[in-house]
């Protein structure tokens, strides 16, 4: 499990994790701003894992996390993990309706954080 | 009275022309005194003179009784030629002097005598008859029987003394108009009472209350009007009115009209007046008595209806139960209460007793109609009357076609000045009572008020739902400032500084623990920061929905929290944030203040309406006014439409319970 695309509505934050997990060994495939977006990167891409906040903007990275699950169905889907500035917490409820492996809270982002939750997720 | 050749209508002996009695009179002395000869030849055709004298007498007294002293003048006279011509008596001429003086004597006096004895006993017996008809009268007074039946009798008894052909009463309205109560006439008993006469046509009513005093009216000849027609119609020719005066006011009047022109001697107006005497009593009597039980019905029906529209909340049973009771109180056939439109027609709010009811369901639309009291009442903003007695069918606005009404009333609902509606009342029968519009005035009030609540209460929920969302709106915008704006750099910066870390080489471990430090440090003031903007709005509301974000509450909760949950997925904003703090603050509160072991949360829609209930075991004894918390989610609650309870005995545990209408409000409250 390597290829990695992230999915979050700031540029900035796009490149700090992505130099982030890259460090941690992951590759970092693409990146992606808004749903369409990450739509097709994941189409094209095919990647491993997708990371997508949880507020993109006006979309709902809920809505994305189903539509990743349901576009990719036919074959092997990607592990979708939520990502948030808001704590797990608060999301608990909202990341166990959907079809994401896990969460991670932004903060504490690294290629290992996404690791253990989709090992955690896996079993 | 053996005696009596009275001239009264329906018997007719000896009557006719005066000359044709004196003819007559003459006649049957001469008759008499014929037959009184014939009888004494037959005994003696000699007899002794003066026997003679005193038989003829017997002729001579009975036309002197029954019809005067001028017949008896004829028959005296005869008799004196029959006895000198027939029985040739010595010194014929004196005897005739003196029997002549001596008839002529006995003739006048004995006239006179029995002409007084008739006029005394017709004295008398009139006497007697109107005293036995103000006995009945006074009686009807003091049983208290209906005003209209006593009106009725006063009106026969007058008309059967004074022989008379019509008898009418009338009642002096505000505007000097007289309004029949009661009729009586020889040929037709029951006459058209309902009669109006305009203050300024000539009739007895006029002429009585002119005068301030009893009148009478010798022939209507070419004088114009209905009262005048109807007079010429009926042959009247002479009329008498006495007044009725009831506390010193004039009240109304009586007239008394014939078509004999010399029916009422000079003495029967204050005759009559021992009449109207009685009638004004029992007026005075009725009308104390009615007055006061009118004043009682009406303070208890505007006690009722003012009770309702001081419950608040919606308007319509208040309008139902106004037109019941001013229907009852007004003796009227029909009532609604409408509201104006702007587009010139009118909404009906409540209707009684009209035989149409279909077009008058409570939201259904009037049009705009004429001849109607509700146009007036549009145009001028006051009360209106219109009768529609004598209109056609056709000439009847089309609402009204078929309902048989004669007369309506109706009087402006203003509500802060404005024109708001009306309500009308309307009679098949008798017109409605002349102080309907003056009465009425309490009733359109109470209905104003409880608009004018409805109203003001309407906006005030308005205007604090918008104050309420605007709060939020502003909440939510500076939530997303902070999530968009500090929340992502602090994370980013974070991230950086840990890759900043990574790339510090071994050689510099305090660098690295510094960076590290740092790196925590910022975790920590993002994590009080995304508290802090969580207290300000919860973003995960609108991305999770109601259920979701109730659930990360209890779950979140220091108290542990039992949660049953009947929910759809989404409500309007508004709701949720409501339903949202409502559980949050009172969760917050529990763990605060209560010291609870326990806390319970249902929430469930039912009826078009969100439930919401929280409670506690804790130690109870919550005072609105000691925090804003509560204070702030009951006004929230309130402006959306809601209702707030809290019941918190002293060790009695907390319960809260909300409800939130679901259903859009315009905030205008115009349902009804
Ligand atoms: N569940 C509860 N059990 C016992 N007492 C309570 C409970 N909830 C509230 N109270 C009492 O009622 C008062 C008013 O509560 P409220 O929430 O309005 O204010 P607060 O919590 O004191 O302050 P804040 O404005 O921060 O909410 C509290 O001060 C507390 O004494
Ligand atoms: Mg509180």
């Amino acid at each position: 499990m390597r290829r990695c695309v992230i999915v979050d509505d700031n540029e900035r934050f796009l490149a700090v994790a992505r130099s982030s997990l890259e460090r941690g060994g992951l590759e970092v495939v693409g990146t992606a701003t808004t749903m369409t977006d990450a739509l097709d990167q994941v189409e094209a891409l095919r990647p491993d894992v997708v990371l997508v906040d949880i507020v993109l903007g006006t979309e709902s990275g809920l809505d994305l996390a189903r539509r990743i699950v349901a576009a990719t169905e036919a074959s092997a889907p990607p592990h979708v993990v939520l990502i948030s500035t808001h704590r797990e917490d608060e999301v608990a409820e909202l990341v166990a309706s959907s079809p994401a492996v896990g969460f991670v809270w932004k903060a504490h982002l690294s290629a290992r954080a996404v690791r253990d939750v989709v090992a955690a997720g896996e079993q | 009275m053996w005696w009596r050749p009275e001239n009264s209508r329906g018997r007719v002996p000896l009557t006719g022309s005066p000359l044709r009695r004196w003819v007559a009179g003459a006649v049957v002395g001469v008759a008499l005194v014929a037959a009184m000869t014939g009888l004494i030849w037959l005994v003696d055709p000699n007899p002794p003179f003066t026997g003679l004298l005193v038989l003829y007498l017997l002729a001579v007294l009975p036309v002197a009784i029954w019809w005067g002293a001028g017949p008896a003048l004829v028959a005296s006279v005869s008799s004196t030629f029959a006895f000198v011509l027939v029985f040739d008596p010595p010194r014929p001429g004196r005897l005739a002097a003196v029997t002549l003086g001596v008839f002529t004597a006995t003739s006048i006096v004995v006239a006179d005598l029995a002409a007084g004895l008739r006029r005394s006993a017709r004295e008398s017996e009139r006497l007697a008859g109107e005293q036995s008809a103000l006995r009945r009268v006074a009686t009807l007074v003091a049983e208290g029987v209906p005003a209209a039946d006593l009106f009725e009798a006063v009106t026969r008894e007058v008309g059967l003394l004074w022989d008379a052909d019509l008898v009418r009463m009338e009642r002096y309205e505000p505007d000097g108009t007289a309004a029949g109560v009661a009729a009586w006439g020889r040929s037709a008993p029951h006459q058209d009472v309902d009669v109006r006469i305009p203050p300024g046509e000539v009739s007895v009513a006029r002429d009585v209350r002119r005068a301030g005093g009893p009148v009478r009216i010798e022939g209507f000849d070419g004088v114009r009007g209905s009262v005048a027609t109807e007079a010429r119609t009926l042959g009247i020719r002479v009329s008498i009115g006495c007044p009725v005066v009831v506390g010193g006011e004039l009240w109304g009047v009586i007239a008394v009209s014939s078509r004999s022109p010399k029916s009422f001697p000079p003495d029967t107006e204050t005759r009559v007046a021992r009449f109207t005497e009685l009638v004004a009593t029992a007026i005075t009597n009725a009308e104390s008595r009615a007055e006061l039980r009118r004043i009682a019905d009406e303070q208890a029906a505007l006690r009722r209806v003012a009770t309702l529209a001081a419950r608040g909340g919606d308007p319509s049973p208040v309008f139902a139960a106004v037109a019941d009771e001013v229907m009852s109180l007004f003796g009227a056939d029909c009532t609604s209460i409408l509201r104006f439109e702007d587009d010139g027609t009118a909404t009906y709010l409540a209707a009684r007793g009209w035989r149409d009811p279909g077009l008058r369901r409570p939201g259904t639309r009037r049009p705009s109609d004429q001849p109607a009291t509700i146009e007036a009442v549009r145009r001028t903003r006051r009360p209106a009357r219109l009768s529609y007695a004598g209109l056609a069918d056709d000439d009847l606005p089309p609402s009204l076609r078929g309902e048989g009404i004669r007369s309506g009333v109706a009087g402006p609902i203003l509500v802060e000045g404005r024109l708001w509606g009306i309500i009308g009342v309307a009679s098949r029968g008798a017109p409605i009572a002349a102080d309907t519009e003056e009465r009425m005035i309490a009733f359109t009030e109470i209905v104003a008020t409880a608009i004018a609540n409805t109203e003001s209460r309407a906006q005030l929920a308005a205007s604090r739902a918008r104050v309420i969302a605007t709060a939020d709106a502003t909440r939510r915008r500076l939530e997303r400032d902070l999530h968009d704006g500090a929340q992502q750099r602090l994370v980013s910066l974070a991230l950086e500084l840990r890759n900043t870390q990574a790339e510090v080489p071994n050689t510099l471990p305090a660098l690295s623990g510094d960076l590290g430090r740092m790196a925590d440090d910022l975790t920590e003031v993002l994590d009080e920061l995304r508290e802090l903007s969580r207290g300000i709005h919860p973003a995960i509301l609108s991305e999770s929905g109601l259920g979701p974000a109730l659930r990360t509450l209890a779950r979140r909760s220091a108290v542990p929290v039992e949660l049953s949950l009947r929910l759809a997925k989404r409500y309007a904003d508004p709701v949720e944030v409501a339903a949202y703090y409502v559980v949050s603050e009172a969760l917050t509160n529990t763990a605060k203040h209560a010291n609870a072991t326990h806390a319970e949360i249902v929430a469930e829609e039912r009826d078009g309406t969100l439930r919401l209930l929280v409670r506690d075991d804790g130690v109870g004894g919550t005072d609105l006014t000691d925090g804003t918390g509560l204070a702030g989610l009951s006004d929230r609650v309130e402006a959306l439409g809601g209702t707030f309870r809290i019941t918190s005995p002293a060790g009695g545990g907390t319960r809260i319970q909300v409800s939130l209408p679901l259903s859009a409000r315009d905030g205008q409250g115009t349902s009804w």
